[in-house]
């Protein structure tokens, strides 16, 4: 559900990032099939990308989230407020225990902005993200 | 906190691996952002 959620947010973000001409991309992972049904499902209006491999992943650095982090009051708290806005869990994926990261890299290579994901309720600020651009 | 100090090598060791399009195309990630400036997002999943 959270990825529900900043898949959404960053959905709603398009305009913004469009207008500052900064391109976007998500990957994540499991087979082309769960990727093109999510697409569908949440209206994705930027490139989605599979790294089943998750060879990208170990690039960046993502942790892996723990079963216990599921008892976390914020956890809990975090996923009753993203339910309440209607992202439901959907269909866990084969890797769901990877935790996300977010990154804005410039054409010369260098990044502006790194987030490696700490917790599962633990998505970057795409708006912070963006502004590391000014 | 979340936000971290990337590697100072980070986009030369993304930028030859290949994510898949979902036409099932491969994709080397430094291609994405060649252009302009991009905001890459590691899902945990699709679900």
């Amino acid at each position: 559900m959270f990825c529900r959620e900043h898949v959404a947010q960053l959905r709603d973000h398009k305009a913004e990032i469009d207008r500052r001409d900064v391109a976007v991309a998500a990957v994540g992972t499991g087979d082309l099939m769960y990727a093109r049904d999510f697409a569908e499902d949440k209206r994705v209006n930027f490139p989605l990308y599979v790294d089943d491999a998750k060879a990208s992943y170990k690039a960046v650095g993502t942790r892996k989230g723990s079963a216990r982090s599921f008892a976390k009051p914020r956890v809990i708290a975090s996923a009753a407020r993203v339910t309440a806005k209607g992202h439901i869990q959907g269909k866990l994926g084969p890797a769901h225990m990877v935790l996300g990261a977010t990154h804005v890299i410039r054409p010369d290579g260098s990044v502006a902005f790194a987030w490696v994901n700490g917790d599962f309720d633990d998505n970057a600020d795409f708006a912070e993200a963006l502004r590391s651009l000014d | 906190m979340p936000r971290v100090q990337p590697a100072p090598d980070l986009a030369e060791r993304l930028a030859p691996l290949e994510v898949t399009a979902l036409d099932g195309s491969a994709v080397p990630l430094g291609t994405l952002w060649d252009q302009r400036p991009l905001l890459l997002v590691h899902l945990r999943h699709f679900g």
